[in-house]
C-alpha cells in the first residue's frame, strides 16, 4: 500500500448558498477545499467536523469522497495520475452561523484511513447583503 | 478484516492462464447478454464490515423472446436474490433484490452473483456488486497479541479503540469471548468520550500450541455494530519454540532454502530434546545450542525433494516433558520461468494491545 499523498493545502472557505433567515443575515455554507499529489492507493476522503477543537469529531460525509482515478492508458503505458488533484466540499449539514473544526482522512483502497490534517478551523462567514 | 496474526511471508506466483472460467460453467463471450441491469443505489456499496444489505437493480430484458429467472445465487460465500416478476417479456423491466452480508475484509472488493434463466442461448448472465467496506472502529487492525504463554503465567493487554461514527461510544457487552480470558471496559487515558480502553487478561492457560479467539463487544452504533478484536497466543507448558509457524515463502525449483527454530526453556534447565521429526523428507534439521536453555535447529529445504511444496508439521519431542512442540511449516516451490512476487509481510499494519505479563514473571 502506498501512502505518498500529500496535502498541499486545505481550506474552509464559503460560498454563496445559505442564510439564518430567522435573524435577517446571511452566511455562507462552509466549503472545503483541498489539494492532494501522487494518490496511489487512495480511495477517497472522509470529512470530520466538531462544534470545538477537542472534538468529538463527526462524519460529515456518509459516502466517501471518491479520489480522482488515473485515467485508463490506451497504448498500455501505466496509466498517469494528474500532477495535483483537487477537491472541493460543501458541508451543507452545518450550521453556517457556527464556528467548526474540520478534518480530513483519506481512506486506502485496502480500507485503512490516514489523518490528513490537523483540525482547521472555520468561522462564520456573512454574505455581502444585497 | 485481516485475519492473519502470524508474521507470515505471503508470495505469490504470478502466470498467465488463458480461457480459464475460475471452474463455473459460462457461455462463450461472444454470446450477447439477454438480460441489462442497473444499480438503483449508488455504486460501489460502500458498507461497514459485517454489514447485512438489501441491494436493488433493475432488470430488462433486451432479447427478443420472453425469459424466465429461475434463480439467483452468488458465486462465492452467503446471500440470495430474487427476482419480481419471475418472467419477463420483451422490451419489459423487472426489479431484483440482492440480499447479502458484507465480509470483514477492508476495503474494495466485488461478489459476482449468477442469474439463471431458461434463456438456451445464454442460461447463466452475471450480475456484479462491487463494494467498500470500511471499519467502524479505529485501529482498522488490531489484535490482543499476548506472545509465548507457558503453564501458570498470565498476561494483560490494552487495547484503546474509538469511533467518530457517535459523539460517545458505549460497549455495553461481551457478547463472546475465549473462556480462558476476563474483558473489562474502562473509560480512555485520553479522556475522550469517542474511545475506550479495552483490557483482556488471561485466567489459565488454553491448550498448548497456537491459539486463534475474538473478543466481540456490543456497541452503541447504528444496527449495534460489534467489535470484534482478534485474540493471538502461543501456550507452552516447558519449552517455547519461535517462530511459530514457519513460512519459507518462495523457493526457486532445484534451490535450498534455509531457516531456522530457536527452542527455550522456560525457568533453568538445559534444553532435553529426545527426538525431531520433520514430517517430510525434503526437510532437514540440525540442533545447535545457543547458549544455556536454548537450542537452535538449523532447518534446511531441499526443493527437489518436494516439487508443488511444503506443507508439514514439524514434531519437537523432550526426554522431561510429555507434552511435544507442533510447528507448521509450509513453502512454496516456484517453478523456472515462473515469476514469483514476495508479497511482504501483512502483519505490519496491525495495532497491537500493549501487553504486560502478570506473576510469575518469566
Amino acid at each position: 500500500m502506498k501512502w505518498l499523498l500529500v496535502m498541499a493545502w486545505l481550506a474552509a472557505l464559503g460560498t454563496a448558498s445559505a442564510k439564518d433567515a430567522d435573524v435577517g443575515i446571511r452566511h455562507a455554507t462552509p466549503v472545503l477545499h483541498w489539494t492532494s499529489k501522487d494518490e496511489k492507493g487512495v480511495y477517497g476522503y472522509i470529512i470530520y467536523r466538531s462544534a470545538s477543537a477537542d472534538g468529538p469529531f463527526l462524519r460529515v460525509n456518509k459516502r466517501i469522497v471518491p479520489a480522482v482515478r488515473p485515467k485508463p492508458s490506451v497504448s498500455g503505458e501505466a496509466a498517469k495520475l494528474p500532477a495535483d488533484s483537487r477537491y472541493e466540499y460543501e458541508d451543507s449539514s452545518a450550521n453556517p452561523a457556527k464556528t467548526y473544526y474540520y478534518s480530513i482522512d483519506a481512506v486506502s483502497r485496502t480500507g485503512l484511513s490516514k489523518q490528513l490534517t490537523r483540525p482547521i478551523r472555520r468561522e462564520p462567514r456573512l454574505l455581502p447583503s444585497n | 478484516m485481516f485475519r492473519n496474526p502470524f508474521n507470515m511471508n505471503f508470495c505469490v506466483a504470478v502466470s498467465v492462464l488463458v480461457g480459464m472460467t475460475m471452474g463455473v460453467p459460462v457461455h462463450a463471450a461472444s454470446s450477447p447478454a439477454a438480460l441489462e441491469f442497473t444499480a438503483e443505489q449508488e455504486m460501489p456499496a460502500e458498507v461497514y464490515q459485517g454489514d447485512r444489505e438489501r441491494l436493488h437493480f433493475t432488470v430488462r430484458n433486451v432479447a427478443d423472446h420472453s425469459i424466465t429467472i429461475d434463480r439467483i445465487f452468488p458465486r462465492k460465500g452467503g446471500g440470495s436474490g430474487s427476482a419480481t416478476p419471475g418472467t419477463l417479456a420483451p422490451g419489459s423491466v423487472g426489479k431484483i433484490e440482492l440480499d447479502l452480508t458484507f465480509p470483514e475484509a477492508l476495503g474494495a472488493g466485488q461478489v459476482n452473483f449468477l442469474v439463471k434463466t431458461n434463456n438456451p442461448d445464454k442460461p447463466t448472465e452475471m450480475l456484479g456488486v462491487s463494494y467498500f467496506v470500511q471499519s467502524a472502529f479505529s485501529p482498522e487492525l488490531r489484535l490482543f497479541d499476548f506472545g509465548n504463554l507457558h503453564t501458570g503465567q498470565r498476561a494483560r493487554s490494552t487495547l484503546e479503540v474509538s469511533t467518530r461514527l457517535v459523539p460517545e461510544l458505549k460497549l455495553e457487552k461481551v457478547i463472546s469471548k475465549p473462556d480462558w480470558l476476563d474483558v473489562e471496559i474502562k473509560p480512555s487515558a485520553s479522556g475522550s468520550g469517542q474511545s475506550k480502553r479495552v483490557v483482556a487478561t488471561t485466567t489459565s492457560l488454553p491448550p498448548v500450541g497456537i491459539v486463534n479467539s475474538e473478543v466481540v463487544l456490543k456497541s452503541n452504533l447504528d444496527r449495534d455494530r460489534p467489535l470484534r478484536i482478534p485474540v493471538l497466543l502461543r501456550a507452552f507448558s516447558k519449552y517455547a519454540i519461535a517462530p511459530l509457524p514457519l513460512s519459507l515463502g518462495g523457493v526457486d525449483e532445484g534451490m535450498d532454502k534455509h531457516s531456522k527454530l530457536r527452542i527455550t526453556r522456560f525457568g533453568k534447565g538445559d534444553v532435553l530434546i529426545d527426538s525431531v521429526e520433520t514430517g517430510s523428507p525434503a526437510l532437514r534439521a540440525e540442533r545447535v545450542s545457543c547458549g544455556s536453555g536454548c537450542v537452535d535447529l538449523m532447518l534446511t529445504f531441499d526443493s527437489m525433494k518436494a516439487r508443488g511444496g511444503l506443507r508439514t508439521v514439524l514434531k519437537v519431542s523432550f526426554k522431561d516433558d510429555t507434552q511435544p512442540l507442533l510447528v507448521p511449516i509450509d513453502a512454496l516451490v516456484v517453478p523456472i520461468g515462473v515469476k514469483s512476487i514476495e508479497l511482504g509481510d501483512l502483519d505490519t499494519l496491525t495495532v497491537r494491545g500493549k501487553t504486560e505479563m502478570l506473576e510469575p514473571s518469566p
